[in-house]
C-alpha cells in the first residue's frame, strides 16, 4: 500500500542586508543662537523649551538626501564663572524635524537619536535647555553646545 | 575433458555479447511520506556590516561565517536544493547594491552544523541549485532504494543534511545614498523529480 503522496518542497526566506556609510561630512550650520535673555536675579531656574521657545537655537543639518545620520549631543554641562565663585548647570533639550516647523519637531530627549533626510538633505534641530541658578553668583558664564552627527 | 573446456569459453563468450542495457530512473520521491523540513539553525539572516561609499573592494561572508540551515528528510532520498537571489540590494530613494550569492552544502552526517561547516561542499559559482543525497552513502555506490511504505514500514528515518548560504555585497559607488540596502533570497528544498 502506496502513502499518500505529501508535499514534496520546503522552502524558507533568508533576509540581506548591508549598511552604507556615506563619506562625505555633514554640513552644519547655525541658523540662531540660543537666548538666555532677560534678568534672572533671584530665579533658581528657567526653561528654554525647543519646541515652542523663540529663543531656542536653530540648527540646519545639510546631509545626502535620503541618507540615514545619528545625532548625539552632550546633555548635561556645568559651567563656571570666570572668577570661579558660582557655576550653573545646564541641561539641553534638543527636537529635530525635516520641515523647519518648530512646532512640529519632535523631541530628541536620550542625547541620541536616528536621523533621516529627506528629499532636499536637510534636517532642523532646535536647542533648548533648563537652567538651574541655584548654586550661580553674578558673573559671566560662558558655555558650549556639543552635537555630533555621522552617516550610519 | 577438452569438450568441457570449450563449452565454458562458449558460455563465456555469451556472456560478453549481451545486448545493450536500458535504465531506468524511478521517481522515488512523489511518495516520500515524509515532507521536508527546512530550517535556520540560529538566524535566517545574512549580515554584510558596514561599508563606506566609494571603496573599491565588496564586503564578503566567508563560507566558514555562513548563515546555516538544516534540512531534516528521509536519508534515502536525493533532494535538489535551489538558491533564488536578487543580483542586487535595494535602499534609500531605490539605489542598488550589486550582490552575489553562494551556497556550500553538507551531506556526511556531522552532528551538528559546525562540523558540517568543515566538510561542506561549494556550489561552483554560477550555478543556482544542486542536487545530492540527504544522507551520503558511505560505501561510494549509489544506495540502495528506499523501502516502500507498506503497512509494516510506515516511518522513514529521517537525517539532517546542512545549505550555508554566503556571499558578497557591494562595493558601495559613488553617487549612491549612505543607509540600509536590503534583499530576500528563497532558499527551496524539493525531491529529486524525473
Amino acid at each position: 500500500m502506496l502513502k499518500a503522496q505529501v508535499p514534496a518542497a520546503s522552502s524558507i526566506s533568508i533576509n540581506v542586508s548591508a549598511n552604507i556609510v556615506s563619506n562625505s561630512p555633514v554640513e552644519l550650520t547655525t541658523l540662531n543662537n540660543l537666548i538666555l535673555r532677560g534678568n534672572y536675579a533671584g530665579m533658581k531656574d528657567f526653561y528654554v523649551s525647543p519646541i515652542s521657545s523663540p529663543d531656542a537655537g536653530l540648527m540646519r543639518a545639510k546631509g545626502k538626501p535620503f541618507s540615514q545620520a545619528r545625532i548625539t549631543y552632550l546633555m548635561e554641562e556645568v559651567i563656571s564663572d570666570t572668577i570661579g565663585t558660582g557655576k550653573i548647570i545646564l541641561k539641553y533639550e534638543m527636537s529635530g524635524n525635516t520641515q523647519r516647523v518648530q512646532r512640529a519637531s519632535r523631541l530628541i530627549d536620550t542625547g541620541e537619536a536616528i536621523l533621516n533626510f529627506g528629499d532636499d538633505g536637510l534636517y532642523y534641530l532646535w536647542i533648548g535647555c533648563h537652567i538651574d541658578l541655584s548654586q550661580a553668583s553674578a558673573g559671566k558664564y560662558n558655555g558650549q553646545f556639543t552635537l555630533e552627527i555621522i552617516y550610519i | 575433458m577438452k569438450c568441457k573446456l570449450t563449452y565454458l569459453v562458449l558460455v563465456l563468450i555469451g556472456f560478453l555479447m549481451s545486448v545493450d542495457s536500458i535504465g531506468q530512473r524511478i521517481n522515488f520521491g512523489t511518495w516520500a511520506g515524509t515532507s521536508i523540513v527546512v530550517q535556520p539553525v540560529s538566524v535566517s539572516t545574512l549580515d554584510f556590516g558596514n561599508m563606506m561609499i566609494g571603496g573599491a573592494l565588496p564586503n564578503t561572508v566567508s563560507l566558514l561565517n555562513a548563515t546555516s540551515f538544516e534540512i531534516i528528510a528521509p536519508e534515502s532520498y536525493d533532494v535538489t536544493v535551489t538558491l533564488d537571489a536578487p543580483a542586487v540590494l535595494t535602499g534609500p530613494g531605490g539605489n542598488t547594491l550589486p550582490f552575489a550569492a553562494k551556497m556550500a552544502w553538507s551531506n556526511q552526517g556531522a552532528t551538528n552544523s559546525t562540523l558540517a561547516n568543515k566538510i561542506a561542499v561549494e556550489v561552483p559559482t554560477g550555478f543556482t541549485s544542486v542536487t545530492f543525497p540527504v544522507r551520503k552513502f558511505a560505501g561510494g555506490l549509489p544506495a540502495p532504494p528506499p523501502v516502500p511504505l507498506d503497512g509494516t514500514t510506515t516511518t522513514r528515518i529521517t537525517t539532517k543534511a546542512y545549505i550555508f548560504i554566503y556571499g558578497s555585497a557591494g562595493p558601495a559607488s559613488i553617487g549612491i545614498n549612505s543607509g540600509n540596502y536590503t534583499g530576500t533570497l528563497t532558499l527551496t528544498v524539493e525531491y529529486v523529480t524525473n
